[in-house]
């Protein structure tokens, strides 16, 4: 229920902002800037540097094709991050930056709930780098996987929309997201000590 | 398909993420995304497909250049005959400015709004193509291999789309100041009053640094520390000394740990480089990657840019 509100008043605004008002483009600007940037920082990853490009033009998509959204056929959510995604990706064809598929999938199991998470036990700036570099070490399906679903609070089957793949392999990717974060964590914590 | 549990390490990257959250930094990128959407605003889409295949194709400048040798034939051709004092003449080199008026009109953006800034005046200056915050221009997609999805396709004009025209703005010479027969439509006074009159005035100051001077420190940006960045990445020194005159730190950094300096040697502009020297800027400190500017001038194959560090004799 709450999120079909979140969706129309997405879609009020965009229409708004269509009609004229640019408030209304600022205010579905800051529902949604920071999982975008977010989404686009730890995509790139290591090429994070070109983020508050790539997050600007898809905002400047956003305001030049806002008068095309359909919000009978997909949430204004679905549409932002399919924007950011397609932006993260051409990014990465223009500099060759390949490491797209892993072959970890194939091999890794899920693993059970560990239990109390590494930052309630060691709330430190480091732990929290080690964690944001755990994600953006995961191959690249996986984590615009988790990224939207975590970051950006998407659903499974939103997920598979934008990725243009199945519900069963978002899921199946975001499984393996979780397991592999897990595994460089636990990792870290024993070369710790 | 039933969402899969919350798991604690959902929790532990957000938690993270918090940390590295600046609220400044959020504030400073939301001014500069609703700027150039502002400045987007202003040019009517309508315009936009019809001019930017004009002047951003692959052969604009052969466009512009074209219109630049019509334009100087013009000159030479009816200023003679103008001087004379034929009115027709001079009521055809009078068209031609309001033709290029009704283009920078297109060009000049509404209104402002509290939320949105007021984009930029449209009027071309001699820096105005290589201004580096307002990105306007759209990174190809078609080539993306990605099939668009039947359940929630972008719109077409999405995954191909064209460049703008403020991507790449004409050439200075096409938009700025018209020939002198264009704008000169009543004869020239009598040689008499013309050595009676006293001497024009010298050269027009530069028109960008000359706005942006006048302007309170406010209407420049929130952050100016971008606005000292960017400048310097694109080699605009006038407006790089001018920022630093109004005390913006030398060595603000942006999100990744680079600052004017680094975005200087970079983009191989030993001048602003060298100014930036002059202000104080350091070599030695450090982006979030551990480079510092001494080690990027390292990767630049240009003397002068070494020289203008100090590195190099």
């Amino acid at each position: 229920m709450g999120q079909d509100q979140a969706v129309d008043e997405d879609s009020e605004l965009l229409r708004a902002f269509v009609a004229g008002d640019r408030q209304a483009f600022a205010r579905l600007y800051d529902k949604h800037d920071q999982a975008c940037f977010q989404f686009i920082r730890r995509l790139l990853g290591s090429a994070g540097a070109d983020a508050e490009d790539l997050h600007q033009e898809s905002w400047l998509a956003v305001s030049r094709y806002a008068a095309s959204f359909d919000p009978r056929k997909a949430s204004f959510a679905a549409w932002l991050y399919t924007i950011a995604r397609r932006k993260v990706w051409d990014h990465f064809r223009k500099q060759k930056i390949m490491h797209l598929v892993s072959g970890q999938e194939d091999v890794m199991a899920e693993v059970p709930d560990p239990g109390p998470t590494p930052f309630q036990q060691t709330e430190s700036r480091e732990t929290a780098l080690a964690i944001v570099k755990a994600v953006e070490a995961l191959p690249l399906v996986q984590r615009e996987t988790f990224l939207l679903f975590v970051e950006c609070g998407l659903s499974l089957e939103k997920i598979a929309e934008i990725t243009e793949v199945s519900a069963e392999t978002s899921k199946s990717r975001l499984r393996y997201a979780r397991t592999s974060l897990r595994r460089l964590l636990s990792e870290r914590e024993a070369i710790d000590g | 398909m039933v969402d899969p549990t919350p798991d604690p390490i959902d929790q532990t990257y957000r938690d993270a993420e918090i940390l590295f959250t600046e609220q400044a930094e959020r504030s400073a990128r939301r001014a500069r995304v609703l700027a150039a959407v502002a400045r987007d605003r202003g040019l009517d889409p309508v315009e936009r497909q019809t001019l930017a295949p004009r002047f951003t194709s692959r052969y604009g400048w052969l466009v512009a250049a074209s219109v630049m040798v019509a334009s100087g034939y013009l000159v030479l051709r009816f200023l003679p005959m103008q001087q004379l004092g034929s009115p027709p003449i001079a009521q055809t080199g009078a068209v031609k400015p309001a033709q290029k008026n009704e283009m920078t009109a297109a060009l000049t953006p509404p209104a402002p709004v509290p939320d949105l800034p007021e984009p930029a005046p449209a009027v071309p200056t001699p820096n105005a193509s290589d201004r580096k915050p307002i990105v306007t221009h759209e990174r190809t997609a078609s080539s993306s291999k990605t099939a668009v999805s039947g359940a929630s396709p972008p719109p077409t004009a999405m995954i191909a789309p064209s460049p703008p025209i403020a991507a790449t703005p004409p050439p200075p010479a096409i938009a700025a100041a018209p020939p002198p027969a264009m704008v000169e439509a009543a004869p020239p006074p009598p040689m008499a009053a013309r050595l009676a009159a006293p001497p024009p005035p010298a050269a027009a100051p530069a028109p960008a640094l000359t706005t942006d001077a006048a302007k309170p420190m406010g209407e420049l940006g929130t952050n100016l520390g971008n606005e000292l960045r960017a400048a310097a990445r694109a080699g605009r020194t006038a407006e790089v000394q001018e920022l630093l005159d109004r005390h913006i730190p030398v060595d603000s950094a942006d999100t990744n740990g680079e600052t004017a300096l680094m975005k200087s040697v970079r983009a191989d502009q030993p001048a602003t480089a060298a100014l930036l020297i002059r202000y104080g800027a350091s070599l030695d400190k450090k982006n979030n990657a551990g480079f510092s500017a001494r080690d990027l001038a390292t990767q630049v194959d240009d003397p002068a840019l070494k020289r203008a560090l100090g590195l190099q004799p």
